[in-house]
């Protein structure tokens, strides 16, 4: 910072008195050889002449009622809000509390909290690892598929559960397969990994059968031949298959308009549902 | 850091104590009047600010985690909310000439006139700054308080707030002579 500009940082302080002996000095010495920051601490000075006599602040002309009824004016807003700080925002009171309280007892034994904490993630990682190598290798991971669309959850509805139950989860699993499959990107000429759509095909498949022997209506019993249909191709495909064949049960899905139905069908189960409940 | 006895107010009025609350803002509710009608320049819209300021200041006091003093940070809200009131108001006229600030002339004008014209000069003198070197000059001169606090404000330097106080005070002087010549 050149001098200049030192002073002109000191000039209001400098002409209020505020500055200590040394600093003074050292205004006042520049100012004494610089002619512009000497005009500038003009312009500074009658600046501040003419500010000052303006016959006080804003607040002395205003009588106590008027501060006492902004105030009732603002507890009377504050308790009419729903969202005061003793409902809304009292997670945020706890939540600094509990930062305060873990600043002071962690930050003092870093070194155990560290250690314990690692302890922990290397055995979690552990288990995590156990259970998944005891699980079978086909064990369905959708996440991983090819196909990139929404994860399956695993297994179906139990066999005991009521039939509209086992309904609507073999629709909304259809359902998630075939917007799989329809949106699994188009690589020609690259072999694609089926594995998961397979498995999870004959699963739905004998799913369908069961279904099938229960008391389904006209619609819903169409509905799950044809999604059978495709299950049962989709399930006897390659596992590494090319796009071709791919684009031919795609083909299949859309003239059928499969989706469409599954969507319709769910949304007629749903409103039974409802209505049952009511 | 607030001293102890503001710790304690804080602390109770956010945990929902609103008259804990109410005696902490009694200790600045007429600096933050000040700050306000100096950007606003109306007891009415002053008013209106301090009013929205002091229940959002309520609302968010959880959040305050005291590093600032609570006068400063109250200060801000104002500041920022008083900026949305002029915004607001934009599209009226913001200084419309009371008929009282007419001076007639031949009429020798009595002391308390004489003052009232000289604090409209200084309000739209002020008016005509920009944005952040008003506020300096506001928060800085007008209400007394230091560079730092100022600084904490504006969530800017100490170097920015007196380099703006030395520009915009040299632009208000400008501006008032100027008034001034036109007035006489």
């Amino acid at each position: 910072m050149n001098a200049h500009t030192e002073t002109q940082f000191r000039l209001y302080e400098y002409l209020r008195g505020d500055l200590d002996e040394k600093d003074r000095a050292s205004v006042e010495s520049h100012l004494a050889e610089c002619a512009p920051c000497r005009d500038e601490c003009e312009e500074v000075r009658e600046a501040l002449g003419m500010l000052s006599p303006t016959g006080g602040q804003p607040s002395d002309a205003l009588p106590d009622a008027f501060w006492t009824a902004l105030l009732n004016e603002v507890d009377q807003k504050i308790a009419a809000k729903s969202d005061r700080p003793g409902v809304r925002l009292r997670f945020s009171v706890w939540q600094r509390r509990v930062s305060d309280w873990l600043t002071m007892t962690v930050v003092p034994h870093r070194r155990l909290v560290l250690g314990v904490a690692s302890i922990a993630i290397v055995a979690t990682s552990a288990f995590v690892t156990w259970s998944l190598l005891r699980q079978s290798p086909d064990r369905p991971v959708f996440a991983e598929s090819p196909a990139g669309a929404e994860s399956i959850e695993p297994g179906l509805a139990s066999v005991s559960a009521p039939p509209e139950t086992r309904m609507d989860s073999y629709l909304r699993k259809s359902r998630l397969l075939l917007v799989g499959v329809t949106n699994m990107p188009d690589v020609k000429g690259q072999p694609v990994d089926l594995s998961v759509e397979r498995k999870t095909s004959r699963e739905l498949a004998d799913e369908a059968r069961t279904l099938k022997q229960q008391t389904l209506d006209d619609r819903s019993l169409d509905l799950v031949n044809e999604l059978e249909k495709i299950q049962i191709e989709l399930a006897n495909m390659e596992s590494r298959n090319e796009m071709p064949t791919m684009a031919l049960v795609r083909s299949g899905i859309e003239r059928e308009n499969l989706l469409f139905k599954i969507r319709m069908q769910e949304a007629i189960q749903l409103k039974v549902s409802y209505a049952n409940e009511e | 850091m607030p001293a102890a006895g503001e710790q304690q107010l804080i602390r109770e009025a956010q945990d929902g104590n609103r008259d804990a609350y109410r005696r902490l803002v009694e200790r600045y509710m007429k600096q933050a009047y000040n700050v306000a009608y100096g950007f606003v320049h109306d007891h009415e819209n002053a008013r209106d600010v301090m009013q929205e300021a002091l229940v959002r200041a309520y609302q968010a006091l959880p959040t305050f985690r005291g590093d600032a003093e609570f006068g400063t940070w109250l200060h801000r809200i104002v500041m920022n909310l008083s900026l949305n009131q002029i915004r607001a108001n934009s599209s009226r006229s913001r200084h419309e000439v009371r008929i009282d600030d007419i001076r007639e002339p031949g009429v020798t004008q009595d002391a308390e006139h004489e003052a009232r014209f000289l604090r409209t000069h200084i309000e739209q003198a002020l008016h005509e700054l920009p944005t952040l070197q008003r506020s300096v000059v506001i928060l800085r001169h007008m209400e007394g308080l230091s560079t730092r606090q100022v600084s904490e404000i504006l969530q800017c330097s100490e170097g920015t707030v007196k380099t703006h106080l030395f520009r915009g005070l040299k632009k208000l002087r400008g501006r008032l002579r100027v008034l001034q010549e036109d007035a006489a």
